[in-house]
């Protein structure tokens, strides 16, 4: 299995075409820091993330996801509800506000607004998530969900998922898929390079 | 202070902690395999220097400490259970992230240097940025182009696992392994010109530098006994290249390998290991590494 899995990472990280979130440094599939992301991007706040295995964290959120470390999600926190977890195993608890999130698709040089029926990302978002969608390009990621926490003060990264799930995007998967073909089409087959960077807020903008 | 943090079952994490002792540093452990099946952990992820790992009832608080000597070993895979395999698994995570996130000296912080899990990819990486030579290489699963990489290859061919998993390197002999070829889609294996000629192996700590020579009877001199060793001056161009590497993968602590051709005296880059076992070369440089570990961990960090 290790062998398998490090022949994937020496084969996707060195081909020569372009690929869909690239193998690097950063792992087979591209393993977000968020808090390089911080240092690195202006105007961005670190996401309220607490790890431990026996207390429960320390500030005051509506909503808690939990998470194993590993990145599985194992359901929300509120008042209300609490998913039954074990004794002495570590979670990841990341804090939010449900009221101020927006679900973003990165695929390739578009970003596309999930809560918008044709994925439109408003203009003062495109600008907000620039440095953003830089920062993730230089960490090899052209295709993920990007859980944002937005108010007029800040912007907030929750999460950036690689593994975006279909049923997440089905309303405009047609688009997204075109987004990604146009990005793997080779270089010399179209008129210009892409700059890096570039990108665009979904099609129907 | 210094916090250190590794298995006991780690020969090396041992004789870091003896030489640690025999300088007279004060340092506390913990034990992983002690920590993960009763330890407690609790950190936000963008406050790590306030962070308190639980052990005993004793509280080791990251802000008390100096710096950080750790050998971060996944140790699930060893599990006796499926939960201890994922509690400890959770737990390697979580140590991880919050290693990768100190602001004090850490050797080695983790999540800096994943790469070396592939080597050909590493090798690749490195090379390039050093724009020293590599061994001609083909990872590969298809017995036929393996077939044809070995034939292209007048002086012989090595292979060895494709992952940082140990394996040895091994000259490849036909009449024993030509048959074993057809094995090769149930695994892929790295398989590389023999570079005939000594191996070279350099510590880096900081900005020091500490090099070795090896000549050997064997292909992977880590299987004989018949070695010989000697100090070596390192060439300028070598030494920038090993700084450069450190630098760029914020590592201070490194093992990197190179092989010496006999006939062209051009030195091949294989590998920059963050976890060298680094005891045998330690001792025969009269502990010069682990005196200079000593002394990154107790520098202050402006310094």
């Amino acid at each position: 299995m290790a062998e398998s899995y490090a022949a994937w990472w020496s084969a996707l990280a060195c081909f020569s075409g372009p690929v869909i979130n690239r193998s690097s440094r950063f792992g087979l599939v591209p393993d977000v820091d968020l808090l390089l992301m911080v240092k690195n991007v202006p105007n961005i706040e670190p996401p309220r993330i607490f790890i431990g295995n026996q207390e429960r964290p320390p500030f005051l959120e509506p909503e808690l996801n939990i998470h194993e470390p590993d990145g599985r999600y194992l359901g929300r926190m509120n008042k209300e509800t609490e998913p039954q977890l074990k004794k002495d195993e570590i979670y990841v608890f990341t804090g939010f506000d449900p009221g101020q999130i927006k679900y973003l698709l990165l695929a390739a040089d578009s970003v596309f607004d999930l809560s918008h029926e044709h994925g439109c990302l408003p203009s003062l978002l495109q600008e907000q998530i620039s440095g953003v969608v830089r920062f993730l390009r230089t960490q090899n990621i052209t295709f993920g969900l990007l859980v944002l926490q937005t108010a007029p003060s800040h912007l907030r990264v929750i999460r950036v998922n690689p593994f975006p799930i279909l049923a997440q995007y089905k309303h405009i998967e047609q688009k997204v898929y075109a987004a990604l073909l146009q990005y793997l089409v080779p270089f010399h087959q179209t008129k210009e390079r892409r700059r890096e960077g570039d990108f665009m807020p979904g099609f129907c903008c | 202070m210094i916090l250190c943090l590794g298995s006991v079952a780690d020969h090396t994490f041992r004789y870091s902690l003896r030489r640690l002792k025999e300088y007279g540093l004060p340092f506390d452990v913990i034990d992983l395999a002690l920590f993960i099946s009763s330890g407690e952990l609790s950190h936000l992820l963008n406050d790590a220097d306030h962070a308190v790992l639980t052990l005993d009832k004793k509280a080791y608080a990251m802000n008390s400490y100096q710096s950080i000597l750790t050998r971060l070993i996944d140790i699930s895979e060893g599990a006796p259970n499926e939960q201890l395999k994922r509690k400890a698994s959770g737990f390697y995570q979580a140590l991880r992230q919050l290693l990768s996130h100190l602001s004090l000296p850490v050797l080695n912080p983790p999540r800096r240097d994943d790469a070396n899990f592939s080597k050909l990819y590493h090798t690749t990486l490195f090379g390039s940025l050093t724009g020293w030579q590599i061994p001609r290489s083909c990872l590969t699963n298809n017995a036929e182009r393996a077939m044809e990489f070995i034939t292209s290859c007048p002086a012989g061919v090595i292979f060895k696992g494709a992952s940082g998993v140990k394996t040895w390197a091994t000259l490849y002999d036909a009449a024993r392994h030509r048959e074993r070829l057809p094995l090769l889609p149930q695994c892929p294996v790295l398989f590389q010109e023999y570079i005939q000629g000594p191996d070279v192996r350099i510590h880096i700590v900081g900005e020091q530098l500490f090099a070795e020579l090896i000549e050997s009877p064997q292909p992977d001199y880590r299987i004989s006994r018949s070695n010989t060793f000697s100090p070596l001056q390192i060439p300028d161009e070598i030494a920038k290249g090993c700084l450069a590497i450190a630098r760029d993968c914020q590592t201070p602590f490194l093992g990197i390998d190179f092989k010496i051709q006999q006939s062209s005296g051009i030195w091949f880059f294989l590998e920059a290991n963050s976890m060298p076992c680094y005891e045998g070369y330690d001792q025969r440089a009269g502990g010069a590494i682990s005196r200079a570990i000593a002394q990154w961990l107790t520098q202050s960090p402006s310094s």
